[in-house]
């Protein structure tokens, strides 16, 4: 299905944001944090030029998910690493989870490799969803925060939608997903570079 | 009011001859490499004959190309509605009018810089003699002296601004030069029976796709590192360097991508990510030295 122009003014909106973020709004984060939100923005950003060049067919492809599981991921291990003091403990689970499910979903396409994609993205959706809130509670974080939170719900409905498609139960048409998506990308794209800067 | 209609007539015919979008790429190429020598004493007017030398010379060579290769052209789908296959432009105007624009260019660059005016003509002597003349219909290889006059233009704007060849320049100009196989290469994989047709030997005629694809992924890394060689030494900040790897990253994963799970839809995603890479390098470069 092709790309109207109007989605198309949207992916190369948000492929801006995320490129500004990468290039201009990173100055005080320590290596690795801005190692993990180089990677989940910069993931962003090449959805958004790889949707426009090859059409959504893209998604179909089976490595999408993996790679697109790494936006949570970084973004998570990115929160984590900045906010708190002992983040090893987190990275290292992450980090074990994800090439664990990796190679399950190279090995094998049944449910228990879907499965463990979707733990992870479980546990990184819900750092990201939570953690904000957490800080913002304990008084560790500007209100602006809670952006992240609202970016993860965004990005997690997007992923339920385009999961439950895949799963062949979806929840709206794919014309319907196909015109929603780079709303939610725009979307997600804005909140979480709102909530970090 | 009937000369303006002659000359638009003109215009709308000797336009196609000049591929617009390769030209103002090539274009953009060479103002990026004269914008980033951060040459303290630019002038309009120095910026002005940098652009209409560069614009001249490269629109002149793709004309003498196409009256070259007319006989080619014609036999290729792709390219048989061009003016001259199609019979709408004289040859000997086409050669007329190549060879007045070349000149002009090249005439402007010596009239600015001898050295500029000297790399503007190899380019032009590379690309219509060396490469289409003597080598296209030859070998495979011919890509590369191709690719290295599509390396003049950078070359040259950065000569002019540092008054002299400097690794950085050849840097540039070797970004272009290995940026150039995944440019070329994916096209000819997608117009393989039309270059076969018109008996011009490619890559993936001669080594098969597999292998070109192998080249394709081998050079765009090439390409990826020589420009990020160029970002440390013109000192580009930490974020554009980013950027710039977030890029290469995408160009790199589909050239890999392209040889392990091969399809004509990744392969074209190539082609146009490559000419996108290209532009958004040039723009970072100009953006972060400015």
């Amino acid at each position: 299905m092709k790309i109207s122009i109007l989605s198309r003014i949207i992916f190369l909106l948000t492929g801006h944001i995320a490129g500004y973020k990468i290039i201009s709004g990173m100055d005080n984060y320590s290596n690795f944090t801005t190692a993990f939100y180089t990677i989940s923005f910069g993931l962003l950003l090449l959805s958004c030029l790889l949707l426009l060049l090859l059409d959504f067919e893209i998604l179909e492809n089976d490595y999408v998910a993996i790679i697109s599981s790494l936006i949570p991921i970084t973004l998570s291990l990115g929160l984590v690493s900045d906010k708190l003091e002992h983040s090893n403990s987190y990275s290292i689970l992450i980090s074990i989870s994800f090439i664990v499910a990796v190679i399950l979903r190279l090995s094998s396409k049944g449910k228990v490799a879907s499965l463990a994609l979707g733990v992870i993205h479980f546990i990184s959706g819900s750092v990201i969803f939570l953690l904000p809130i957490i800080l913002f509670i304990t008084e560790r974080a500007d209100m602006q925060i809670l952006m992240i939170s609202v970016g993860g719900v965004i990005i997690g409905t997007g992923g339920m939608l385009l999961g439950l498609l895949k799963a062949g139960k979806p929840l709206i048409s794919k014309e319907k997903i196909i015109v929603v998506f780079p709303i939610i990308l725009f979307f997600t794209t804005l909140a979480f570079f709102i909530g970090l800067k | 009011m009937e000369n303006k209609s002659i000359i638009n007539r003109k215009f709308k015919l000797y336009w196609p001859l000049i591929k617009s979008l390769q030209t103002a790429l090539l274009l953009v190429t060479g103002i990026t490499g004269y914008v980033s020598a951060r040459c303290p004493v630019t002038t309009w007017k120095t910026f002005a004959g940098l652009t209409i030398s560069l614009f001249l010379t490269v629109s002149g060579s793709t004309i003498l190309n196409m009256w070259y290769d007319r006989d080619i052209d014609a036999r290729m789908d792709r390219t048989k509605h061009r003016p001259l296959p199609l019979g709408t432009l004289n040859p000997k105007e086409a050669l007329i009018l190549g060879l007045i624009v070349s000149t002009l260019g090249v005439g402007i660059a010596l009239s600015m810089s001898l050295i500029f005016g000297v790399i503007i003509f190899a380019g032009l002597f590379i690309d219509v003699i060396i490469y289409t003349i003597w080598l296209k219909r030859k070998t495979a290889w011919s890509i590369v002296w191709g690719g290295i006059s599509g390396g003049m233009p950078i070359l040259a704007g950065r000569t002019l601004g540092t008054g002299e060849i400097d690794p950085i320049g050849i840097l540039f100009a070797t970004a272009i030069l290995l940026w150039i196989p995944t440019h070329i290469l994916t096209f000819s994989i997608k117009y393989f029976e039309d270059y076969k047709n018109a008996g011009v030997p490619t890559f993936p005629s001669t080594y098969g796709n597999h292998r070109t694809r192998v080249i394709i992924a081998i050079s765009s890394l090439g390409a990826a590192l020589a420009i990020a060689g160029v970002g440390y030494g013109i000192g580009l900040s930490w974020g554009y360097m980013r950027l710039f790897a977030v890029l290469t990253v995408g160009i790199v994963g589909l050239a890999s991508f392209s040889v392990f799970k091969p399809s004509e839809r990744v392969n074209f995603g190539l082609f146009k990510y490559a000419s996108l890479y290209m532009l958004g390098s040039m723009i970072m470069v100009i953006i972060g030295v400015l």
